[in-house]
């Protein structure tokens, strides 16, 4: 029975590597870091167990020694609760933006009671002084907070640990989110530990290989490898609610301008019939629909003046400010789906966003307007002007 | 043993092979499929290749905002009164009092980063000075600094928007979408 036991232990991973290295191999080295990091993203991948005792032993994103093992307590607590991969990163960073991943006897100012990898206070929420200083009971306390976070994967991560943490600064540990990623790769390429204990293919050791595919919608996992590998139109990996960084950067012309989106161009500027009341309506800027999830792109350079949901038929806008009085829309993405934040600068042809069909919208679709002092204004004439043609109107 | 290792096996295959399993299902069940994989069409276009309605009805834009006199001081006295809100000192404010008092003042998605804050967490306990203007190379944001006493903050204000239904326009014409701390403040405890 014992040996039996063993026997199993052994094969497990054999099998798991068997069933997924295969994949691997057809959807190619970058393909399946990308696909890695997408499902981190999107937290579709299972929690992966480390192994405490065996971290590495140089300094990873410059933590080292018992601060990855601090790391690695935080990242079992997690897999323990069956949490994702992204919900064990999140941990890990707040840790590190809370104590530099050590295990601390004093607070701070405000919070001069606080104690622990979390700074947890001593207010009667996160157990006595004991489970504080403990990193693994610390951590089981922050995530079994974090598992009650309704909506997690689409929020960026620090706004998930601001939502446990109740800190002053919602976007406080955002700084934290990469070298976090790089810790929990570091200790789940240096070993992980009891495969059968964890979730279904969350025991796949290398920490290249994607222990599951990436977001819902994705071309079936392993067994559509192909599909993944063909890749579709540049899509990032990041996404707002994992780390709100903006996506690649196409080529612009001399002009500066570049289309917003790839076609079909499916609706002009100009008087139409409203396709929803059935009256004759301002179209104010022009439609243009690729797939669902393509990429949003920066006309122009600007800074982004606004992101958000409007509370009306755009459902969610992105407005660009150019400089002169001229700015351009962007609209209908879903929230998850904006990249950029309000006030950061953007270049011309840098993604912004992912096509989506909130609001008065039918279908996935960009609605794009270009404003001149205020005035909405044809994009067509105007981008022509600029050395950029819109595809010929389907 | 060898069914224990083709039950594996199978639990593997559909883990590798579906993409619905896990845990990635609650917010992808909720929206449309968008994706970083093969995009999908989740709602048909309609069929004259319109793919959509869109913007609001109205066809009069709102003007382009451009920079005043009225409009900077405007800013400096919106960030003051976002500073004036956030730092009330929790031990004499109940958490909904201070909530109800900043929230006016903070565009949407300023509202849904700022609902979790702890008041009790919040360092600053009063205005100490003179806001100062400290960007305004757009004229639709405004980033000014507010000192306290336990140091500058610097807030990042929009204008509001007069389309936006919930916006609160009577906060005037801004909104405050970011409120960061001082440097010294953002630092780990163990530093």
């Amino acid at each position: 029975m014992r040996a039996g036991g063993l026997v199993a232990l052994v094969l497990v991973p054999m099998v798991l590597l068997g069933g997924c290295v295969t994949g691997a191999v057809v959807i190619g080295q970058a393909a399946a870091q990308e696909q890695a990091a997408a499902s981190r993203c999107a937290g579709t991948s299972p929690g992966v167990v480390v192994d405490v005792a065996g971290v590495p032993t140089g300094a990873v994103a410059g933590y080292s020694g018992q601060q990855l093992v601090n790391a690695a307590q935080i990242m079992n607590a997690g897999a323990a609760m069956g949490l994702s991969v992204r919900d064990q990163t999140i941990g890990v960073m707040t840790a590190m933006g809370e104590s530099t991943l050590r295990v601390l006897d004093h607070g701070d100012v405000v919070g001069p009671d606080s104690r622990g990898l979390f700074q947890q206070r001593d207010n009667g929420a996160w157990g006595t002084y004991a489970d504080r200083m403990d990193p693994y009971r610390s951590a089981t306390s922050f995530f079994r907070v974090l598992a009650g976070v309704d909506g997690r994967d689409d929020m960026a991560p620090t706004r998930v640990a601001n939502r446990v943490q109740r800190n002053a600064d919602p976007d406080h540990y955002t700084r934290w989110w990469q070298p976090a990623v790089a810790v929990v790769d570091a200790l789940t390429a240096a070993g992980t530990l009891n495969p059968a204990a964890a979730r279904p293919g969350s025991s796949v050791t290398p920490a290249d290989l994607p222990a599951a595919p990436a977001g819902a919608g994705s071309a079936g996992g392993m067994s559509g490898a192909a599909g993944i590998g063909g890749g579709h139109g540049g899509a990032s990996t990041s996404r707002a609610g994992c780390d709100n960084a903006a996506g690649s950067v196409v080529p612009v012309g001399q002009g500066g301008w570049t289309l917003p989106a790839d076609g079909p161009f499916t609706s002009p500027y100009g008087m139409r019939l409203h396709p929803i009341r059935g009256i004759w309506r301002l179209h104010g800027g022009i439609d243009l629909a690729p797939d669902c999830g393509a990429p949003v792109r920066a006309a122009a350079s600007g800074v982004v003046a606004r992101s958000g949901p409007t509370g009306d038929s755009f459902g969610t806008l992105i407005v660009l400010d150019h400089g002169q009085g001229v700015s351009t829309y962007y609209a209908h993405m879903f929230t998850r789906d904006l990249l950029v934040a309000v006030g950061q600068q953007v270049t011309a042809g840098q993604q912004i966003g992912r096509v989506g069909t909130a609001g008065g919208s039918t279908g996935c679709h960009l609605h794009f307007e270009v404003r001149t002092g205020g005035d909405r204004t044809d994009p067509a004439p105007f981008l022509a002007a600029r050395g950029v043609d819109l595809p010929p109107l389907t | 043993m060898i069914l224990a290792a083709g039950l594996v096996l199978a639990v593997t295959a559909a883990a590798c092979s579906s993409p619905t399993t896990a845990d990635g299902g609650s917010s992808a069940a909720e929206l449309p499929a968008v994706s970083d994989g093969p995009a999908t069409r989740t709602i048909p276009p309609d069929a004259g290749g319109v793919a959509g309605p869109d913007e609001p009805i109205d066809p009069t834009a709102e003007p382009s905002p451009t920079w005043d006199a009225d409009a900077r001081a405007a800013a400096l006295e919106h960030a003051t009164a976002t500073m004036t809100a956030f730092a009330r000192p929790a031990a004499q404010t109940p958490a909904e009092q201070w909530w109800a008092g900043l929230a006016p003042l903070l565009t949407v998605s300023g509202q849904q980063a700022y609902a979790a804050v702890d008041p009790a967490e919040v360092p600053p306990q009063a205005v100490t000075g003179q806001a100062v203007l400290v960007d305004d190379t757009s004229a639709w944001l405004a980033r000014v600094q507010v000192p306290t006493d336990v140091g500058d903050y610097t807030l990042l204000l929009v204008r509001a928007d007069p389309d936006d239904p919930a916006a609160d326009l009577s906060a005037g014409l801004w909104a405050t979408e970011t409120i960061t701390p001082p440097v010294a403040l953002s630092q780990p405890a163990g530093r």
